[in-house]
């Protein structure tokens, strides 16, 4: 396939395949061949579903022969991250064989993506149960980052980041409970949205922590981001990006300098404030704003994390603890040991920072700081020290992105950058609740200024 | 807690564990019982609820 139709827009796809320029069967093979020649080096799938994505493509071949409209997406090859049920196919989280369950229909969000004409190209490898940030996964392997294939692509969607990145799908689908899919995007050079709390349906997804999981869209565009999540969404937030002006005059970016800004690698640091300037020169106004209590943010999302988790496993957790990997052990058992008053504690402090964050909108439309406090780190798959290291990313990555699941505010990364190691960074941007349009336009006037998104990792 | 200690407790809760997790394990039940802790610290009103919330509509 050629490096072109690997990395073209899924807009462009889509008009391709509309206008019978391509077949949805030329496009999926093409896909499937990629894949199958740079599967090996990244481990992004744990399921290619060849199959599957031919006769979807044979179906949207007829129906753009019979002249029926064919979908927003028309033969747009798509990766689910494999906690996601598509009918027909396992569901296997990344998880031991025994917890695998077989789909008999799609999530809303995989049927909702189908439905626009998407092609359902494989099920991307992720963190085990998408408890954890690395992505060293005991069943599968680790998902390698494409910019790095020593290092982690962060997680726990990191085979739907590393795809996107690599050209082996033109979007990914991933799920988010505290940076799931800010952190791949920003440790793999993606785009990623984590979309307000409820507005893209979870239902089919095997759940990490009920109040806190999030569904969410992967693109290589903030434009291609806005048409996935329109689908999954069922909004359009297209037409603001295509109206809307390239430049920020009269947006507010606020600047959250205490705790967002803190403890952040120098290089991360370096990049993501000539991003901030990079949205002043565009006409932004660039204000710094507090957010007092947000240190606490990640206590909450720690014991609300840890309580839901284990309610949900508790009973395999009794039977057949052995199943898990050595770190989701570790995570799935620490929620025996808090109590229902933590977790209240920790669902009152949500309602109170919630209110917080939320008035921190007043004096600005977006906020903007680092999605992660430094880039990938390399794969630690030493079985002595593999699981220590799991949970200790996992606090670090998590720092600037869990806050944002616990107050339930839109959150999108984007990248900013590269270090001299040539590892993307990303800028995270926040909005207010249900505010995806305003946060996107913001992100595609950044990245159309920047130009940050045209670069490609070396693996052909 | 000790290992021992964390041993003896998840016994108690009727859990088998495997003692190679154990100190881990300890660390992290320290870690969340004092991330618990600093949660007390907000000053949450009376009327703070843990159930209402803006953006939950699910």
């Amino acid at each position: 396939m050629s490096a072109d139709l690997a990395f073209a827009p899924a807009a462009e796809i889509a008009a391709r395949v509309r206008s019978r320029e391509l077949t949805a069967r030329q496009v999926v093979e093409a896909f499937l061949e990629r894949i199958e020649r740079l599967q090996k080096r990244l481990n992004a799938f744990t399921q290619i579903l060849s199959d599957l994505a031919l006769e979807q493509a044979r179906g949207i071949d007829e129906a753009v022969r019979a002249g029926r409209a064919p979908g927003p997406l028309a033969g747009v090859p798509v990766a689910v991250k494999d906690i996601i049920d598509v009918a027909g196919t396992a569901t296997t989280a990344g998880s031991h064989v025994s917890f695998h369950r077989q789909a008999v229909r799609d999530a809303p969000v995989a049927a909702r993506l189908r439905a626009s004409g998407a092609v359902l190209i494989g099920k991307t490898n992720l963190h085990e149960f998408a408890y954890g940030v690395t992505n060293i996964n005991p069943h599968y392997g680790p998902v390698r980052n494409p910019w790095d294939l020593r290092r982690i692509p962060g997680g726990s969607s990191g085979g739907s980041a590393a795809a996107v990145s690599a050209g082996l799908c033109a979007g990914a689908i991933g799920t988010d409970t505290g940076g799931s899919i800010r952190i791949p995007a920003s440790l793999c050079g993606v785009v990623g949205i984590k979309p307000t709390y409820s507005l893209v349906p979870t239902g089919g997804i095997v759940p990490l922590s009920w109040s806190l999981d999030h569904a969410g869209p992967f693109a290589r565009s903030v434009r291609d981001l806005a048409l996935l999540l329109g689908v999954m969404a069922g909004r359009d937030y297209l037409s603001a990006l295509e109206g809307g002006r390239a430049d920020l005059v009269g947006v507010r970016v606020g600047v959250p300098r205490t705790f967002f800004w803190e403890r952040v690698d120098p290089e991360v640091l370096q990049l993501t404030e000539r991003a901030v300037d990079g949205m002043r020169q565009l006409g932004a106004h660039v204000v710094e704003v507090e957010l007092p209590y947000a240190a606490h943010a990640g206590s909450a999302a720690a014991v609300v994390m840890s309580v839901e988790a284990t309610a949900f496993h508790e009973r395999h957790l009794r039977t057949h603890v052995g199943d898990y990997g050595a770190d989701l052990q570790v995570r799935l058992l620490r929620g025996f040991f808090l109590q229902g008053t933590d977790y209240l504690t920790a669902m009152r402090a949500r309602s109170f920072l919630r209110q917080v964050f939320t008035s921190a909108f007043e004096r600005c439309d977006v906020l903007a700081a680092p999605a992660t406090q430094v880039a990938a780190a390399a794969i630690d798959e030493d079985p002595d020290s593999s699981a220590g290291t799991s949970l200790a990313m996992s606090v670090q990555l998590t720092r600037f992105t869990n806050p944002f699941n616990v107050t339930g505010l839109p959150a999108l990364s984007l990248p900013c950058g590269f270090t001299a190691r040539g590892l993307p960074v990303g800028l995270q941007l926040v909005g207010r609740p249900y505010d995806e349009g305003h946060v996107l336009r913001v992100g595609a006037a950044y990245e159309a200024a920047a130009g940050w998104a045209g670069r490609r990792p070396a693996l052909d | 807690m000790t290992d021992e200690e964390l041993l003896a407790a998840a016994a108690a809760l009727g859990l088998r564990l495997d003692r190679r997790i154990a100190r881990e394990l300890a660390a992290e039940v320290e870690r969340v019982r004092e991330a618990a802790h600093r949660l007390r610290e907000l000053p949450l009103e009376v009327d703070t609820t843990p159930f209402a919330g803006e953006t939950d509509e699910r």
